[in-house]
């Protein structure tokens, strides 16, 4: 005997860290004729593109590493969002990436080279779809048996890192998107009325009337906001130094030398 | 009378029941819930879907529950796997795989049971009474599109003795 019952799903990617939703519990920005839907969707996408841009930091071409599993291994973490890839924020996908392949051996290479160039390869991008499996957190990806197209060719990667994992800091992100959506609407609306013809607005608890520098005052502490948590995400990018004498020293004995422990 | 089949499935907690219309897989634990309210974005496991298949009527026995996915083709990158477990767990989602439901569903009949009766694939049910927890759970990789999956049948068989 046998009975049934279906399943199904809707699958999702995001196209920003929050949604219009979030940003208008979160700013009090609830006037829908005065902050339309399609203004503020608008803005939200601008902001991501700076959230990523203060964020995350670009990674250009980097040689990759194969290990025996076939697995491209990535120098650096934390694999975040590309510029410019306009879909599934908060999760890294093929489209996050760009993966190259490389020619160095073919006479046309030698030619380059003999020419007086510095380049001596030809490079191709991987589609997206030869892209099989990526693992963001151990920062490794693996191609489909079709790529690269010539076992000689090398592979190599422009990707875009972070501070800390991306699932770490999807509340960072979503406040952060949140803030710069809102300093773009303001920065609008500072030197325009207001649509429905008031020369206030009221918003989240605050009021200002039609004036540059309260709007700038307002602005001034969305930035300074923003960008704590800008400070919180963005990789560290840098050697450490130490600032003290021998005792404080993780160098060596000599104080000239390098650091022993990378 | 043939046994009537209900499946009871469980919320938050071992006391928190529904009678499910559906088995969505979704991004909240709710029964019934919309998909399109809830949906599982790239990358993610939906919430843990938690049930029992429960038989009431007449019959002497019932024995060697089967489920299976009977109809329905799934779109890259998306999977659903199933588990059965005789104590009751939260369901989990997003980033958290399930701890149970890892095996992938079959597409056709089983040879054998894989839903187990008091703990046991060879268990039988007298009078009345469910089979052990079912966990249901979709995996999203980062390979899916955005869409609409296909709907997909779920169909469970049994063998009464009346």
């Amino acid at each position: 005997m046998a009975t049934t019952i279906t399943t199904q799903s809707v699958i999702s990617k995001d196209t920003a860290f929050c949604t219009e939703t979030e940003f208008r519990n979160e700013t009090g920005f609830t006037d829908t004729t005065e902050f339309t839907s399609a203004d503020i969707g608008r803005k939200i996408l601008e902001a991501v593109e700076k959230v990523k841009r203060d964020m995350f930091v670009s990674i250009r071409l980097e040689f990759t590493t194969k290990d025996s599993n076939d697995r491209y291994f990535l120098s650096r973490r934390w694999i975040a969002n590309a510029y410019g890839s306009d879909v599934s924020h908060g999760v890294v996908t093929p489209l996050d990436f760009r993966v190259w392949e490389s020619n160095e051996t073919s006479a046309v290479t030698s030619a380059y080279f003999l020419q007086g160039s510095r380049i001596n390869r030809l490079i191709y991008e991987i589609p997206k779809e030869g892209i099989s499996e990526f693992d963001p957190i151990n920062g490794f990806f693996k191609l489909t048996d079709s790529y690269p197209t010539d076992s000689n060719y090398r592979i190599f990667c422009d990707y875009w890192i972070a501070g800390k994992p991306l699932d770490e800091i999807q509340t960072e992100l979503k406040f952060a998107n949140i803030l710069w959506a809102e300093i773009l609407i303001l920065e609008e609306k500072k030197g325009k009325r207001m649509k429905n013809g008031v020369v206030s607005i009221s918003q989240g608890g605050r009021t200002i009337t039609r004036s540059e520098s309260e709007y700038n005052e307002w602005i001034r502490d969305l930035w300074n906001a923003y960008h704590s948590y800008v400070n919180f995400c963005r990789p560290y990018y840098g050697k450490n130094v130490c600032i003290g004498r021998f005792g404080e020293s993780r160098n060596g004995y000599f104080p000239r030398y390098g650091r022993y422990n990378w | 009378m043939a046994s009537t089949v209900t499946f009871i499935e469980y919320l938050s907690s071992e006391t928190t029941t529904a009678t499910p219309t559906q088995l969505d897989l979704v991004s909240t634990v709710a029964a019934n819930a919309s998909r399109s309210t809830y949906p599982v974005s790239v990358g993610n496991y939906s919430q843990t879907k938690a049930f029992k298949i429960r038989f009431d009527g007449t019959f002497t026995n019932v024995s060697q529950v089967k489920l299976y996915k009977s109809d329905g083709a799934y779109l890259t990158g998306e999977t659903i796997a199933y588990g059965v477990s005789s104590s009751y767990h939260v369901p989990t989602g997003g980033a958290y795989e399930d701890s149970v439901a890892d095996t992938a569903i079959p597409t056709s009949l089983p040879a054998t049971a894989n839903v187990t009766i008091g703990g046991d694939l060879g268990g039988t049910i007298t009078g009345s009474g469910a089979t052990d927890f079912v966990y249901l759970q979709s995996s999203v990789t980062i390979q899916a599109i955005s869409a609409t999956a296909n709907s997909k049948t779920l169909t469970v068989t049994w063998t009464e003795v009346a």
